[in-house]
């Protein structure tokens, strides 16, 4: 019984510990994450001294990026109509199908896929060519010659992905809009003028500019950070396999910080 | 002058530093020969604030490195020139591209300018024919000397070679040997060499410094160091199985 006890005791003790440890690798990861971004930021005002490298960054994450983001957000505006709109005709209402696709994209499945698409895309491969740059002592030969990796390396990605990001969401909510206003038509029965009318009239200002001008930015800015700080965060002694780590962990840690800050952000955007 | 006052670290809770102490004069050519994983390349990333001592101080000509700010570490950087094992050569940036980096960052030269002088240096290395290709195109001697045209570029006081004949032929390792003495007498720099390759130690020194166990053991001309009497340099230098070294 005693024993029985004793070891619930340290199996608690063991979920308490793990949590811990958790709770302490999140903390640190997120005060590198802000150190990287802060020191990054801290040289934006050399973006047009560093312009190639900046519009290179462009190139990479948001160009490149287009084709997947337009794919995505067609599938989700097709299937957002075809699962809500067969549920409003249950009350007559699939009519309003487009203020429904409008809303849930612009207010949160424009941004959140994009950031999600590039955290997958563009974060880990910040991270393993960062990490694969540390592994290589190309970070080592900069600080040698006195170039700061947070001027020349990190300071593009970020502004670059604050850029494309908004840019990348404008896309793709027009598409996801358009997809939903086809499959409306075909399966809802939905005509493109009632569709697109309910769209305008549930659309405000501040779902246009809250998902676009500040949530888009914002994840942009996160998923260059995180990408950043796990690429930078590989030892030379970490070899192929820390730098693999690196990428994995900035897909996860970048989607969760994702998922959070659009809690926070749509908190702030509904009370502005 | 370089000089190392006791240096001590650890890294992953193992001492690789154990109280190393090392003089180099201006202008000469040190070679610090030692096994692999012995601690010579953290020493020579403690010359130039790669890395940071536990204990222990790095002066180069008089200024402690640990009490620089970053901005201070910077200027005194400027100084060295590194040629690292890997080469590091950026691998987005062609080899034109990458010697001219320098050049770019630190110097208000016009592009004429920093194409001369880019041409220059390649061509002092043999290395002008392959300006345009990419790193990932050049076989592992060429991206030495191309990371040596790229140390030397701007016409640093201090050159810092880590592991330069590793990987190599004995042709091309001969070959970087030689490059290092050209460019000795051509910029009449301090040069500190990492390697564990005795031929390319007695061909580039002016003297030879053995690091075991932490520790700088023997300091002396190419000769005393061959003729050492220390078993533990003795073992090393003639490659010996039996012997202190375990």
């Amino acid at each position: 019984m005693a024993d029985a006890s004793e070891a619930a005791r340290d199996k608690a003790g063991g979920v308490f510990t793990a949590l811990g440890q958790m709770v302490t690798r999140a903390v640190r990861i997120a005060g590198y994450s802000i150190i990287i971004t802060t020191s990054g930021l801290g040289h934006a005002t050399r973006a047009w001294v560093r312009r190639r490298q900046v519009l290179n960054q462009m190139l990479i994450c948001g160009v490149y990026s287009i084709p997947v983001a337009m794919l995505v957000a067609a599938f989700t505006g097709m299937v957002l109509v075809l699962q809500v709109g067969h549920l409003l005709e249950n009350w007559s209402l699939q009519h309003q199908i487009g203020s429904v696709v409008a809303a849930s994209l612009c207010r949160e499945l424009g941004p959140i896929w994009v950031g999600v698409i590039l955290a997958a895309r563009v974060g880990s491969a910040m991270a393993a060519e960062l990490g694969t740059m540390r592994v290589s002592e190309e970070i080592d030969a900069l600080e040698v010659m006195s170039i700061d990796p947070a001027d020349f390396l990190v300071m593009p990605r970020l502004i670059a992905l604050a850029l494309v990001a908004p840019v990348l969401t404008v896309y793709a909510n027009l598409v996801g809009i358009l997809g939903g206003a086809v499959v409306a038509y075909y399966q809802i029965g939905v005509s493109y003028h009632t569709y697109f009318e309910w769209a305008r009239r549930t659309l405000t200002n501040r779902d246009m500019l809250g998902g676009v001008l500040i949530k888009a930015p914002v994840f942009g800015l996160l998923i260059a950070a995180v990408g950043c700080a796990m690429g930078l965060s590989v030892k030379p002694s970490d070899g192929a396999e820390g730098v693999g780590q690196a990428t994995r962990k900035s897909v996860v840690i970048a989607l969760v910080f994702l998922l959070i800050f659009n809690y926070l952000l749509t908190t702030f955007i509904r009370q502005m | 002058m370089i000089t190392l006052d006791g240096l001590h670290k650890e890294l992953d809770n193992q001492k690789v530093l154990d109280g190393l102490d090392l003089q180099i004069e201006k202008g000469e050519t040190m070679v610090v020969i030692g096994r692999s994983g012995s601690g010579k390349s953290v020493t020579l990333k403690h010359m130039v604030g790669l890395m940071w001592p536990d204990r222990g101080r790095v002066i180069i000509d008089g200024t402690e490195l640990s009490g620089l700010k970053e901005r201070e570490m910077r200027q005194v950087r400027r100084r060295f020139g590194v040629l690292f094992q890997s080469a590091a050569l950026l691998s987005w940036l062609d080899i034109f591209e990458n010697v001219a980096l320098p050049l770019r960052e630190h110097t208000r030269k016009d592009e004429d300018e920093i194409r001369e002088i880019v041409l220059d240096r390649l061509d002092l290395l043999d290395m002008k024919q392959h300006a345009n290709k990419m790193p990932s195109d050049l076989s592992g001697g060429m991206k030495k000397r191309a990371g040596l045209a790229r140390a030397i570029v701007l016409a640093p006081e201090i050159m810092l070679y880590d592991e330069p004949s590793a990987g190599l032929d004995p042709v091309m390792a001969n070959r970087i040997n030689h490059l290092i003495l050209d460019v000795q007498k051509e910029l009449g720099v301090t040069s500190v060499v990492v390697t564990h390759d005795m031929n390319s130690a007695y061909l580039v020194a002016d003297r030879i410094a053995m690091l075991y166990k932490g520790k700088i053991i023997q300091v002396g001309e190419p000769d005393e160091i061959r003729k050492s009497d220390d078993p533990v340099v003795r073992q090393f230098v003639h490659g010996k199985i039996e012997g202190p070294i375990d």
